[in-house]
């Protein structure tokens, strides 16, 4: 056993309304800059859509993830015999085509444009060349359906529905969409520091943020390709690669990173997991029916002795240890199991879980008018029945498998269903018991987890232990090394004359 | 600066010339190894011209003086001493050396004074017929298989000629497949003491052994009389081939590279 601590996410996509805040604010902070300006180290995507960067999921385009060969886990871009055959030439890059050409408009041509005799405009400029471009796609081309004739039909998602319910799923009288904010999944296994070269990426050992050092990093953009969720991100300016960092700065600082602060519907959790680093080679090689068991197995239970005590030979902190007993991400993944890693079969072990969107309330369709539910006994359709097929769902959170999809909406629904029994009564009691003993829930359960969903708080959301970076800087350098010296030090000596 | 410099020095030089002429017997005797030793010898016998001993008693000094400076307008010129030389050596002209009037009349007095005092410079050629074990050791010089005793270069590194397999040598220097028509017997002491300046800069030092350079000469007659190789045809096109079943083969194994993905979904116009 081998027990490390991770800070972990839950994002619960029933409750997000798309409005890109998250994206806005990460934008602010961290990307606004020359060379940086395509990146969305958040994005939000609609689903069913072919996101940013189009088709990344299409591991078959992109090769990113691992491969199960022979019993070993294997990246499916790279190797030690596979580099040196790429060592001059990697095929298996994006182009700047498949994120999008940032623009920007040429404002000052709206103040000393010509006399004219209509308006001034202002004309999109690329960032990249300065010239003028024809917009052709951006970072949420797809929002909203938008243009879903071409991209939610290539949605690799589709695969794995039927002829049928493709159809079904994009004809306009039945379309049903949710979105997927994304961000780095700060992986416990993952392909972007195993396929780097240069060794500039590396897993912090204290919290497990994944992190590019860019005094190491050379440019290969290994990263890049062998992310599978493409959230490393190459700046052409700096010839380094770049990559969310999940603001580490608040986070050490016990504060929520920027995306997770500022978003509207406080859909996003943060807490401590304790996985077992020792099972991820194992877990790694199981078959994709068992990926998302394999995944739960590996976290580790935080109230467990021998759990604590292996932590504690890691150097985990007892507050960290606390923390993760209060983890509401453990609730939700491990306790409740409502939250799913997105596409475990890429085999990387996200610490990013979502708690799936519960499809529309059922109505019924008279003369072309859609009715609100007329019977309250039913406020939705059976899973069979759901206008999301759960083959989608299971497409994207559960490796294929449509079980653990359906357990965790079966047990939102029920506890829907009771609350409303409970607090509008309208909905008979018993049905609304029944409906809960099925769903594998108590009402003890159902209550905490309404809690969490619907009246959380910002300390109930952000469990975030301090980081002890004063003596994390112990283990490099003495901080008493310069106590009693006067006046301010130089970090790098300034360079002057020869 | 400069004005008042150039005068002082004029004459600082003006002073400095009477130091100059103990140097000359020394300056001669470099002049005669650069210019005349690849085909003459003094007392040392005949080479690819005569042997220069006695000059002065056969020959007046002016008609030698003018023969050094100008030997080709004297051969055209119809001299008859010129032109039974001519016929006597085979029909080998003596070259253009570029030598002036003062440094001929040196190099007549240096004659005369190795003569005088029965001094030799210079190795005579050997005369024996070439046998097939020197054109094979002169072929093994050539390539460099067999070292120069100086430790010179081998030929290999700047000339090429037929025979030597493979890629035929260097292209700094030129083909030397032809070089025994061009000199003849005289091949060999070109050879021993090149009087090209750039072959010079590196043989000065390290200069072939007689014998070594009349294998190598041998090997270069025996190359001579050969048809040319087919080589000069197929390089080209197996390069061409090679070309194009290199980008061949690179397109193969990477076909399936990114080939772009979002530009893929749009129909086809």
């Amino acid at each position: 056993m081998d027990i490390r601590s991770q800070v972990a996410m839950v994002f619960h996509l029933d409750k997000c309304i798309g409005c890109h805040t998250c994206s806005i604010a990460c934008k602010n902070v961290w990307t606004d800059r020359k060379g940086a300006d395509y990146m969305w180290w958040n994005n939000v995507e609609t689903k069913p859509g072919t996101g940013y960067p189009t088709k990344w999921e299409d591991q078959g385009e992109y090769k990113g993830g691992w491969i199960v060969k022979d019993g070993k886990l294997e990246l499916r871009l790279t190797g030690k015999g596979k580099f040196l055959q790429k060592i001059f030439y990697q095929p298996d890059l994006p182009t700047m085509d498949e994120y999008y050409e940032p623009w920007t408009y040429r404002y000052e041509d709206l103040f000393n444009g010509p006399e004219l005799d209509d308006q001034p405009t202002a004309i999109p400029i690329s960032k990249v060349t300065g010239e003028y471009i024809d917009v052709e796609s951006g970072p949420n081309w797809d929002d909203d359906l938008g243009g879903s004739a071409l991209y939610a039909r290539n949605d690799p998602n589709l695969a794995a529905m039927t002829e049928e319910q493709r159809l079904q799923l994009l004809s306009i009288e039945t379309l049903v969409m949710f979105y997927l904010p994304r961000i780095c999944n700060h992986c416990a296994n993952p392909a972007c520091v195993a396929a780097c070269p240069s060794g500039a990426i590396y897993k912090r050992g204290e919290d497990g943020i994944v992190l590019v050092n860019q005094n190491v990093c050379r440019g290969w953009r290994y990263c890049v390709s062998a992310c599978p969720y493409k959230k490393v991100f190459y700046n052409w300016s700096t010839g380094k690669s770049e990559k969310c960092l999940l603001c580490y700065p608040r986070v050490e600082t016990g504060q929520a990173p920027a995306c997770f602060h500022s978003c509207v519907g406080r859909i996003r959790y943060m807490g401590v997991l304790l996985y077992d680093a020792d099972k991820i080679q194992e877990a790694g090689v199981r078959p994709d029916a068992e990926l998302v068991d394999a995944h739960r197995d590996m976290l580790a239970d935080p109230f467990d002795p021998a759990v604590i005590e292996s932590a504690r030979k890691n150097g985990v902190t007892e507050q960290i240890l606390k923390a993760a007993q209060k983890s509401p991400v453990y609730k939700f993944v491990k306790e409740w199991g409502l939250a799913l890693a997105p596409h475990p079969e890429f085999r990387t072990f996200p610490s990013l879980f979502y708690v799936p969107a519960l499809g529309p309330v059922t109505y019924s369709v008279e003369n072309g008018i859609a009715l609100n539910p007329t019977s309250t006994d039913e406020i939705f359709a059976p899973l069979d029945q759901a206008r999301l097929p759960m083959s989608y769902l299971a497409s994207l959170f559960g490796a294929g498998q449509e079980a653990p999809v359906r357990y965790a909406m079966k047990k939102m629904m029920a506890i829907r269903t009771w609350k409303r029994a409970v607090t509008v009564g309208d909905v008979e009691m018993q049905v609304a018991l029944d409906g809960l003993r099925e769903a594998d829930c108590t009402t003890e359960q159902a209550e905490a987890i309404y809690r969490l969903t619907s009246l959380c708080n910002y300390e109930d959301r952000f469990v975030i232990p301090p980081s002890h970076r004063e003596q994390a800087v112990e283990v490099l350098t003495n901080p008493l090394e310069k106590k009693g010296a006067a006046g301010f030090g130089f970090r790098e000596q300034p360079q002057r004359g020869f | 600066m400069f004005p008042r410099t150039a005068p002082r020095l004029i004459l600082l030089s003006a002073l400095l010339l009477p130091l100059t002429e103990p140097l000359a017997a020394q300056d001669a005797e470099a002049q005669f190894r650069k210019s005349c030793m690849s085909c003459h010898t003094i007392g040392a016998g005949k080479k690819v011209g005569p042997d220069l001993k006695d000059l002065g008693k056969r020959r007046p000094h002016d008609w030698s003086a003018k023969f050094i400076t100008g030997a080709a307008a004297m051969i055209d010129g119809g001299d008859p001493t010129a032109t039974a030389l001519l016929r006597e050596f085979n029909g080998v002209r003596m070259p253009e050396l570029g030598v002036t009037v003062p440094e001929a009349q040196a190099l007549l007095k240096l004659i005369d004074d190795f003569s005088a005092q029965g001094k030799t410079l210079g190795t005579a050629a050997i005369s024996r017929p070439a046998t097939p074990e020197d054109i094979r050791r002169g072929r093994l010089y050539f390539t460099g298989d067999l070292r120069f005793k100086s430790g010179a270069p081998s030929c290999m590194s700047c000339h090429r000629a037929q025979g030597v397999g493979g890629w035929g040598g260097g292209w700094l220097g030129p083909d030397l497949t032809g070089a025994t028509a061009k000199y003849g017997a005289g091949l060999a002491g070109v050879i021993e003491n090149p009087s090209f300046p750039t072959m010079q800069g590196v043989f000065a030092k390290t200069p072939a052994s007689p014998e070594e350079a009349f294998q190598v000469a041998s090997f270069l007659k025996s190359v001579g009389s050969q048809p040319p190789d087919q080589r000069d045809v197929i390089f080209p096109v197996l390069g061409v081939v090679g070309l194009v079943g290199g980008m061949l083969l690179g397109g193969h194994l990477g076909r399936k590279r990114l080939k772009g993905v979002r530009k893929n979904l749009k129909p086809r116009a």
